[in-house]
């Protein structure tokens, strides 16, 4: 029963309830209840998504219901797994906000129009997990071009709901480099102080790693910020660099591997920008 | 569970959990225009709740007497519990009283759901008086005036379908609602007029058509304002200036038929001229008692200057006489 909801709203978020546990197996549909205790808003009503997300749901007349901007900002500092809709009559919408819609996209959260429970529209979306869109914003254009692709489909992989997946595309970006590290390194003379003694292109990435640190000689190639500090910080990576981890069963485990995902992803893009600009002089 | 967590005497201060607070089924407010709750989402979220909520105890739970905006606000912002004054239980006629009374020295709600509560308000007074209440009982009870209690009676007596157009734009901001109460009062106090002075000219069209089709010319313009309609009041009553009756009745069709016709057009053509007549001769008559009680010893250059161009306008105006 609602309480909030105004009464002109009320037979669109029925109509909304039945859609999503219709079309996305939504279950525990509970109205106006508490998300998270450290949450400061309730939204018209949340459930359980298959996937284990939360679903929370919006119903209003404005793309940007009130306590919306809250909700985003308190839900990701909680890395409340959640999807977010904002569910609007459909005809109310005069024009196509483009503020509104913008920040929607921004943020992960999906719009929708309804008419009945058989006629949605989807104006923005789907929604994104807001544990992971609250990744921290990078600028890609502080990358050298080359990685920018790399880099943006690596933050779409995260952000549209596969973070492992996304850390990975990352991992991939700064082996690739530290293996062209090596092989430059080893054919300037000096550049390592004992050969590499191993495939370059296809030994693990660990001992390369380890190898590096050990033998490189940042004087001889020009290089003095690639250093064991560095290096250690690129070996500690590889300790995750295949590390899928087991499918979350709960909202709370899903709720800690996001955040260690998140941090492992941010962590991982800051190491390949030091990584880049310490070889710079060796024009990877 | 803690119902109260601060247990004090009846009539006093309680932190009461929002979800042990219900609705007050009574409330003739159902209006809450979500820019307004924003605002007020924001004050609580800034400064919390500053001045609590009335309730009463019913069984294990509370019912609302006064504060449901702030209560709907804390719900939405999850918090957990919500400052009230919690109160006796009152009887149905005291509980809806205490509503009215609270509302009607404080913030006033929108007319129309003020009307659709007074009928069981006037319900419960007759079954307490165990007579028809008057308008001025009803107002004394209620702590609204006689003025705001006919308005209502005229949102009362619109059909359905008007009532939930009203409804519709009570949700929109103030500046955006076009079809307002006022505009609705405004019609339905000329049509009653008309209905009693040229009773067969509403007749002849029915009293909804009429509507229709005045709504029709407002939404497309032809309307320009809600005080036209006393306009049409005073071509229906166009024998107290002795206008041509059978002209007014014609504008009035015009005025009423789904046509370019706007009701200024229809004033002009009946009996502006007999309106403007009668308000100079008012203003003249008024002028001559004003002038009698003067002598020309109290009468300045400027005065006396004044009165003689008007001396020469009303001799040219009468031709000598």
């Amino acid at each position: 029963m609602y309480r909030v909801l105004a009464d002109t709203l009320q037979p669109y978020a029925d109509a909304t309830i039945r859609y999503f546990e219709k079309q996305h197996g939504v279950v525990s549909v509970q109205i106006e209840t508490e998300v998270d205790p450290d949450v400061s808003f309730r939204p018209t009503f949340h459930g359980k998504l298959p996937d284990k997300h939360l679903l929370c749901v919006e119903v209003s007349e404005t793309p940007l219901p009130p306590g919306i901007h809250e909700f985003i900002i308190q839900a990701r500092n909680q890395n409340l797994p959640a999807r977010l809709w904002v569910v609007i009559p459909k005809g109310i919408l005069p024009a196509v906000d483009v503020k509104a819609l913008g920040f929607l996209r921004d943020n992960g959260v999906g719009l929708m129009e309804i008419e009945d429970a058989r006629k949605t529209t989807v104006l923005s979306g789907p929604p994104l997990s807001i544990s992971l869109t609250g990744l921290r914003q990078f600028r890609i254009t502080e990358f050298p071009g080359k990685y920018r692709d790399g880099i943006r489909l690596a933050i779409d992989t995260f952000r549209n709901g596969n973070p492992a997946k996304g850390c990975s595309e990352l991992y991939d970006i700064i082996e690739s480099l530290t293996r062209k590290l090596a092989a430059k390194a080893s054919k300037i003379p000096g550049g390592v102080r004992h050969p590499l003694n191993m495939d370059l292109a296809k030994a693990n990435w660990l001992p390369l790693l380890e190898a590096l640190r050990k033998e490189i000689d940042r004087q001889t190639l020009g290089c003095p910020n690639l250093t064991v500090q560095l290096f250690n910080r690129l070996i500690a990576l590889t300790e995750y660099r295949n590390d899928t981890g087991h499918k979350p069963k709960n909202l709370e485990q899903l709720r800690i591997r996001d955040r260690q995902l998140r941090t492992r992803f941010e962590s991982a893009c800051d190491e390949l920008q030091n990584l880049i600009r310490a070889s710079a002089p060796l024009r990877l | 569970m803690t119902v109260v967590t601060r247990e004090q005497k009846r009539g006093q201060l309680h932190e009461i959990e929002v979800d042990l607070i219900d609705r007050n089924p009574e409330n003739p407010r159902i209006v809450f225009r979500p820019s307004e709750m924003s605002q007020l989402m924001e004050s609580i979220r800034r400064h919390g709740v500053q001045v609590p909520i009335s309730v009463y105890r019913d069984g294990r739970r509370y019912v609302l007497i006064d504060g449901e905006r702030r209560w709907k606000a804390c719900i939405k912002l999850n918090k957990g519990t919500i400052p009230a004054l919690v109160q006796e239980k009152p009887n149905a006629l005291t509980n809806l009283l205490l509503m009215f009374n609270i509302h009607a020295l404080r913030e006033q709600w929108d007319l129309l759901t003020i009307a659709l509560k007074l009928p069981r308000v006037i319900e419960l007074l007759r079954g307490q008086l165990d007579r028809e209440p008057n308008e001025r009982e009803v107002a004394a009870q209620t702590g609204l005036s006689t003025g705001v209690i006919r308005r209502c009676r005229l949102l009362i007596e619109l059909p359905e379908r008007h009532k939930q157009t009203i409804l519709r734009e009570l949700q929109k901001p103030k500046s955006q609602q076009r079809f307002t109460e006022d505009f609705f009062i405004e019609m339905e106090r000329a049509l009653k007029t008309v209905e009693r002075a040229m009773p067969e000219v509403v007749k002849e069209f029915g009293k909804e058509t009429i509507r229709e089709n005045l709504i029709d010319k407002y939404e497309r313009g032809v309307v320009g304002n809600i005080v036209h309609f006393r306009q049409l009041a005073k071509i229906a009553r166009a024998d107290r200036v002795h206008a041509d009756p059978k002209r007014a009745r014609a504008s009035l069709r015009a005025a009423f038929a789904k046509n370019q016709t706007s009701i200024e057009q229809a004033y002009q053509q009946s009996v502006a001229s007999a309106y403007s007549e009668r308000d100079l001769v008012t203003r003249a008559r008024s002028l001559a008692a004003q002038l009698s009680e003067f002598s020309r010893d109290d009468l300045d250059a400027e005065a006396l200057m004044s009165l003689q161009e008007l001396y020469d306008v009303l001799r040219s105006l009468l031709g000598g006489r």
